[in-house]
């Protein structure tokens, strides 16, 4: 039988000295996933990257790597693009590539084949004996891109991958991370740019407080966020809109696109069905579309966070009383 | 290629690599070798070799002259009597570097005044002054021999074989040895510190370039931390061996630059008269007091190599990944912008002590101090290598084998305790160096 998920969390933690970092967290990342590891800062993103990543072992709990506790042996089976990442300065760019490729296990002709198609794609094969020191931090977060996949991982970890790159080249990057993708890596993507994350992710995790608070498929997130509201956009009198509003309706927004077009935002105020505006209006207004609202992402953590904190500073505030 | 290999490589390449390593390397050998060569240089340029044409009027001493020579840039030539005067004045006349010394006939037994010099160049007093000597050297033999009747020849001959017997017996020149054992003080106090240091820079840089978390990824904190600190141990090995092997090279060319064979300092037989007035066989160094020197520096380097180079590289290992260990935790626990100052003095004070230990040990090699110093742990590297030219191996061999197994003893607790550290503190950001934190990270990966 296939084996579906690639990292299975069971209820790990993670404490440091008097802080607990991550408190039971279970998380099942399917593979060949998108999936998004959202939190805001100090939630404990980067303690689980770095339990995947074995660079720290947990307290209590259990990583799986393909079903199998994780061991020395699957390092080379993961990249890692950390958000504060760098280079050695005074080495030069094909040299550090080379010892970073071989240190994930690559042999030197392997990595010396890889590392020159990646450099060439990227055509940046006149770099090679730069020293790093020389090159710009655009360049430089395109050679850290290139050693995180030269060993073409099964799991790529990256956080933050698109901080300090300009549009075009944010643009080359999220290429290659849908193309990666496509050959079957599966992808943890952390970041705080909550578009990119409905652009890219399938899956979603979101952290707080070092607890899980939100997971699952991007849409069914969304779907468990969604606030009942629907967008009409209608050619009519808005006068003739708001008298049907009486079928149940709520106006929560109003857009004038020009003096007969309007987009406006309803929802319902009890069990009614849109449908039955529709019928109110239809015979007033030229309907051009009517969809329901999903919730956006950066609306979904803000609220969840905000949701999660709630119960936690009630507590405080009691015990402070 | 295993992980610890690759980082340990990254480590010494990069460092072999570096303008400064080469320097350094090619550089102290120089030094070394200048401080030997630069008096006999010096001297070679003042004592230009002169022949002194020896007109005798006294028929009987200016062949012992021309034997009782003391500089090997003197060149006696005792013209035989019945030379004529244009013969003479010929062969001073055609050179610059031949003088004519006209002995008078009752030099020796009645005058101290040899008699006349004649040349025709820029002798410089230190020729002027050894040929003066030469002379009046051999006037007080003859006087000494006629008011007490005692061969000075003899005499001196006794004192050579006294002097053989004392060196022979110790080993190493005593002045030399003193020589010997600063430089090994020195040589291991440099070593220690400047590579102690480089581990700390090296810990200290990964952290704050931000590699560190990408490095982790594929390796375990202790695996690179030891990698790191074998790298630059193994630098300073490479800098070790290079000036040792350098400095043997450099002083083997001054040793044949010289043409000096210390053997025949004894065996060199020139005549003179003895008490009877016959000719005889007597040692007499044909050596100046400087080439003397060099060559009972050499001899003693010979003699105290071996003892040297197997005892201090285990003294260096030991050194060094005890105080590594010590800059690494500094390293790993410290942020770009903290002042380690005052983290690194600690570590630093047991170095600077031994070495101002190690410069008591030619004044009183003996004491208790330097004993016990050489054998505890944070002094022992510097105070042992300090120590070494004047360890009698039959009796005290005890105390460098205690001082090594203390020495490496210790290593193992330090290096453990650095490992603990170095793998929480390296990901450590924003927390302040302090002991505190170091004791509690130290804690945390108990586990």
């Amino acid at each position: 039988m296939a084996i579906k998920y690639i990292i299975k969390a069971h209820k790990v933690v993670k404490r440091y000295h008097n802080h607990t970092a991550l408190n039971k967290v279970s998380i099942k990342i399917p593979k060949g996933s998108v999936y998004g590891l959202l939190g805001p800062n100090g939630a404990g993103k980067t303690t689980f990257i770095r339990l995947i990543n074995q660079i720290s072992k947990p307290d209590k709990g259990e990583i799986l790597f393909y079903n199998k506790p994780l061991t020395e042996e699957h390092i080379q089976k993961i990249g890692y693009l950390p958000e504060e990442r760098g280079l050695y300065k005074k080495m030069k760019v094909g040299e550090q590539a080379m010892y970073l490729a071989q240190l994930k296990g690559m042999s030197k002709v392997e990595a010396k084949k890889n590392l020159t198609e990646w450099f060439d794609k990227f055509d940046i094969l006149d770099w090679w004996d730069k020293k790093v020191e020389d090159l710009s931090k655009g360049m430089a977060q395109k050679i850290q891109f290139i050693v995180t996949v030269v060993h073409e991982p099964e799991l790529l970890i990256l956080d933050e991958p698109f901080s300090g790159f300009d549009p075009i080249n944010t643009e080359l990057i999220k290429q290659e991370i849908l193309e990666l993708k496509k050959k079957g890596t599966t992808i943890i993507f952390s970041t705080h740019n909550m578009q990119s994350v409905e652009e890219i992710c399938d899956h979603i995790t979101l952290i707080n407080q070092s607890e899980t608070i939100v997971e699952g498929p991007i849409e069914e997130v969304k779907k468990q966020f969604s606030q009942n509201t629907y967008v009409i956009h209608f050619i009519g009198n808005m006068i003739t809109f708001t008298n049907a509003l009486w079928t149940g309706f709520e106006l929560l927004k109003k857009e004038e696109i020009s003096k007969t077009e309007y987009k406006v935002t309803v929802s319902p105020t009890g069990q009614n069905s849109i449908n039955e505006l529709i019928q109110n209006i239809i015979h007033g207004c030229k309907i051009k579309s009517v969809y329901e609202s999903s919730a956006k992402m950066h609306d979904i953590f803000i609220k969840a966070v905000a949701q999660s904190n709630e119960p936690k500073n009630l507590t405080k505030g009691i015990k402070n009383e | 290629m295993s992980k610890l290999r690759l980082v340990l490589q990254r480590e010494y390449k990069t460092r072999v690599k570096k303008k400064s390593f080469l320097l350094l390397s090619v550089i102290s050998p120089l030094i070394i070798a200048g401080l030997v060569i630069a008096p006999i240089l010096i001297q070679q340029s003042t004592f230009k070799q002169k022949t002194v044409l020896i007109v005798d009027n006294t028929l009987a001493l200016g062949d012992l002259l021309e034997k009782n020579k003391s500089s090997k840039y003197i060149h006696y030539v005792n013209m035989p009597i019945d030379a004529t005067i244009e013969h003479v004045a010929n062969r001073y006349e055609n050179s610059e570097d031949t003088m004519v010394l006209h002995l008078n006939k009752n030099f020796g037994i009645i005058s101290n005044s040899p008699g006349q010099l004649y040349n025709n160049g820029h002798p410089g007093p230190g020729i002027i002054k050894t040929i003066k000597n030469d002379c009046f050297d051999l006037f007080r033999k003859i006087q000494v021999y006629k008011i007490t009747n005692l061969n000075l020849e003899e005499v001196d001959k006794r004192l050579g074989d006294a002097c053989n017997i004392q060196y022979e017996g110790l080993g190493i020149n005593p002045e030399v040895k003193s020589y010997l054992s600063l430089a090994g003080g020195l040589l291991m106090y440099l070593l220690v510190l400047i590579y102690g240091v480089q581990v700390m820079k090296g810990v200290l840089e990964e952290k704050s370039n931000r590699i560190i978390e990408v490095v982790l990824s594929s390796i375990r904190p202790v695996k690179l931390m030891w990698g790191k600190i074998l790298g630059i141990g193994l630098v300073g090995i490479t800098q070790f061996s290079f000036i040792i092997i350098s400095s043997i090279v450099i002083f083997s060319v001054i040793q044949s630059f010289l043409d000096i064979d210390a053997s025949g300092l004894v065996n060199d037989q020139i005549m003179i008269m003895d008490t009877n007035g016959k000719l005889v066989n007597a040692n007499i160094p044909v050596l100046t007091p400087e080439e003397m020197d060099t060559v009972y520096a050499i001899e003693s380097l010979k003699a105290f190599l071996p003892t040297f180079l197997i005892i201090m590289p285990f003294l260096f290992v030991g050194g060094f990944l005890l105080y590594a260990s010590f800059f690494a935790v500094v390293g790993s626990a410290s942020n770009p912008d903290t002042e380690t100052q005052q983290y690194i003095l600690p570590i630093t004070v047991p170095i600077i002590l031994s070495m101002l230990i190690a410069t008591t040990i030619m004044n009183n090699p003996d004491s208790n101090l330097v004993y016990y110093s050489s054998m505890f742990p944070l002094t022992s590297p510097i105070v042992m290598a300090s120590r070494l030219p004047y360890i009698n191996w039959a009796t005290d061999w005890w105390q460098v084998l205690t001082a090594i197994v203390l020495l490496f003893g210790c290593v193992l607790f330090s290096t453990r305790f650095a490992a603990k550290v170095y793998k929480t503190a390296i990901l450590m950001y924003g927390q302040k160096l302090s002991y505190r934190n170091i004791r509690k990270w130290f804690k945390q990966s108990g586990s």
